[in-house]
């Protein structure tokens, strides 16, 4: 998809282009794909969609409410679909499409049949061990796929088991400290590592290089440090815990990262967006309480050149590193 | 992305397509996450100042027409704010205050106790600021409530099927996405139309999965129209097809060639496995189209519009797991025969430009 698709909607705008000629312009800008381009995209679609949905339709087949069905008709059938899966996988060609979506197809099966040795030993009482076991038994295929989709499956299933580990256990870490530890903590800690490790591994190895995969990591720590110094604020514990400095930490952390060795524009307003929530709900909870008519206008206008500042930043870098 | 701009002017120039220098680098368009992020803080900006307004002025805020008359200075100072040169910060400010003046206006009307009347006044409004706010995310905002808002007006008013709309959107969407840039002097409007209208179009065709109680909300013993269930099912296959059949036209690929009839077959046969889920259909027409016009967030909106279809549809209490499972295996076989298929008529594919009219040559 390298067109020129942006450019063309710039000169358009800027009505640098004639309605007469704009035919010939579009034509130029190659926005219209090539027919071995809708190929491969078309190859790529059909496979993606067919596998997950074949993985899914597994899921909801044994989720159904079978009256005369047994369980030993629906472990066989799991784990044939499960094996077939596995050698399309083998006899695919390495690193290929079709690769990748039977190992995306088995993951989801594998998941199935997770879910279907608790309902039949009836272990789903703790929910979280079929998360920890499907991504445990799926950590050899992600080590030998390389497959990024699969690394990502891996790290929402861990994400899921700690949440839910955290539900049963109120005191997962009890052998360590004597008071109880948040899960947002917890799961904030495993995302951070993993974000340092997928930054550390990821020059030598082309398959982690996706921003997409980054992205989506770093979002998740975001959100989760943002979210644990938001409720600091509100319930008032900002002197108790230490989750504002260590916010604040991330934010300088975030911003040297991201600006000055691997620069990223998506971090830098993911930046802007956390700076701006946590500085806008210090200030409501200071003011609201001594005058609310003005406190909500301070508001209003606070929040508002919050984004304007954000605005103006995130503009100029982006042309700084343009030109 | 600068060198980009200065390869493609030149080739534009050596085409004798356009004269002079580039536009500046200033006038980039921000990516998709910087907007959000602005709109945000824009829409927050507008709650806080819309509860001051309402807290400081409480007393004389009771009269539908001391509100009417003052949602009007407001919508006026965005769209002055807006003629501005071109900027994020104005583009911000003046959504915040044209939301506040749409609360404010909504407010005026509300004692009508007529919803079908206040949601079609509600959309003719916002008609009016997709055609007067200059702002490519006001027109994306407004293009969505006004679909919204027309939905629901007709749908108290007494017709049902809240689906039967998710079908009809499509034909003015797709059309809209393919032809973006049939009108240039009118390209700002049509592009926050478009995205308005693509997100709105997933929605309506999703509002049975995420919002359970959608159609409940606006269903009234009224019926101004009476149509059978199936009406809308059949909307969504002519949709469906339709939308093959332009993206051939788009292609310039001849719609009676063997090809074409293959091609519409096939999306005739994925409307029929889908239009009990329809949200599947419709996050994959979203993909196509982005992908025939190069365009990444319609790309990106369909996929997440199909990850968040797939992971909701389990909890659908309208249909039964069987059934569901039976829609995805439909799905899964199509789209996995359909490879084979492609891949073994390769030769077919390849020689598509036999099949075309010629148009660009």
């Amino acid at each position: 998809m390298e067109s020129f698709r942006a450019e063309l909607i710039n000169f358009i705008e800027d009505n640098s282009v004639a309605q007469k000629d704009i035919d010939e312009v579009v034509k130029l800008s190659k926005i219209k794909p090539s027919s071995q381009a809708w190929q491969v995209f078309i190859n790529t679609v059909f496979l993606s969609i067919g596998s997950v949905a074949l993985g899914l339709s597994c899921i909801f087949f044994l989720a159904y409410n079978w009256s005369d069905f047994g369980r030993f008709a629906k472990f066989a059938l799991v784990e044939t679909a499960l094996v077939v899966s596995l050698i399309v996988y083998v006899k695919a060609q390495a690193g290929s499409m079709v690769s990748s979506a039977t190992l995306l197809c088995s993951t989801l099966l594998l998941g199935a049949l997770m879910a279907l040795v608790g309902q039949t030993y009836q272990t789903g009482a703790d929910p979280w061990q079929l998360f920890f076991y499907w991504a445990v038994l799926m950590l050899p295929w992600a080590l030998i796929a390389r497959f990024t989709t699969i690394w990502l499956i891996w790290l929402v299933l861990l994400n899921l088991s700690i949440g839910l580990y955290c539900e049963v256990y109120l005191n997962p870490l009890s052998l360590l400290l004597d008071h109880k530890v948040s899960v947002i903590w917890l799961i904030f800690v495993v995302n951070t590592l993993s974000l340092v490790v997928w930054h550390k591994l990821s020059p030598s190895r082309p398959w982690m290089q996706k921003p997409w995969a980054i992205r989506i990591i770093g979002l998740s720590v975001g959100m989760q440090i943002t979210s644990l110094a938001f409720s600091a604020i509100v319930n008032d514990k900002i002197t108790e815990t230490l989750a504002l400095p260590i916010w604040a930490v991330c934010l300088v952390l975030f911003y040297l990262f991201y600006r000055k060795v691997s620069f990223d524009l998506f971090m830098l307003a993911g930046i802007c967006l956390s700076g701006s929530i946590i500085t806008i709900t210090l200030f409501a909870e200071k003011i609201i309480d001594f005058n609310e008519i003005a406190g909500f206008l301070l508001l209003g206008i606070c929040t508002i050149g919050l984004g304007i500042l954000s605005a103006f930043w995130l503009k100029k870098v982006q042309v700084e590193t343009q030109l | 992305m600068s060198n980009k701009i200065n390869v493609f002017w030149q080739r534009l120039l050596e085409a004798d397509l356009v004269q002079g220098n580039s536009p500046s680098h200033e006038s980039m368009d921000s990516p998709w996450y910087v907007k959000m992020l602005l709109a945000i803080s824009g829409w927050l900006g507008a709650i806080f100042l819309l509860i001051f307004f309402f807290i400081a002025f409480n007393s004389i805020l009771e009269a539908p027409i001391v509100l009417f008359l003052i949602s009007l200075p407001l919508f006026f100072i965005a769209h002055r704010i807006l003629l501005t040169p071109k900027n994020e910060f104005y583009q911000h400010l003046a959504l915040a205050l044209s939301l506040v003046g749409q609360a404010v206006f909504i407010f005026s009307i509300f004692e009508w106790q007529s919803p079908e009347l206040i949601c079609l006044v509600v959309a003719l409004l916002q008609l009016l600021l997709i055609c007067f706010m200059p702002s490519f995310l006001h027109r994306v905002f407004s293009t969505v409530i006004a679909i919204g808002a027309f939905v629901a007006s007709v749908s108290v008013a007494g017709v049902p099927h809240i689906l039967l709309f998710g079908g009809l959107i499509i034909f003015p969407t797709t059309w809209l996405c393919l032809n973006e840039f049939r009108f240039t002097k009118l390209y700002k409007v049509m592009k926050g139309m478009m995205y308005g209208m693509v997100i709105a179009m997933l929605l309506l065709n999703s509002s049975h999965v995420f919002f359970d109680d959608f159609e409940q909300l606006f269903s009234s013993n009224a019926t101004l129209l009476t149509l059978p269930y199936w009406f809308a099912d059949i909307i969504y296959i002519s949709a469906i097809v339709f939308v093959t059949w332009q993206l051939l036209l788009s292609n310039n690929i001849d719609t009676r060639a063997t090809f074409s009839k293959l091609v519409l077959l096939f999306s005739f046969v994925l409307a029929i496995a889908t239009f009990k889920a329809p949200g599947i259909g419709v996050g994959l027409i979203v993909i196509i189209i982005g992908f025939a016009h190069s365009n990444r967030t319609l790309l990106g909106l369909g996929i997440f519009s199909l990850l968040a279809y797939s992971s909701s549809y389990y909890y659908m209490m309208e249909e039964t797991l069987l059934f569901k499972s039976g829609i995805l295996l439909a799905v899964a076989i199509l789209m996995l025969v359909s490879r084979l298929l492609l891949n073994k008529t390769l030769p077919l594919l390849n020689g598509t430009e036999l099949y075309t009219q010629g148009k660009d040559n």
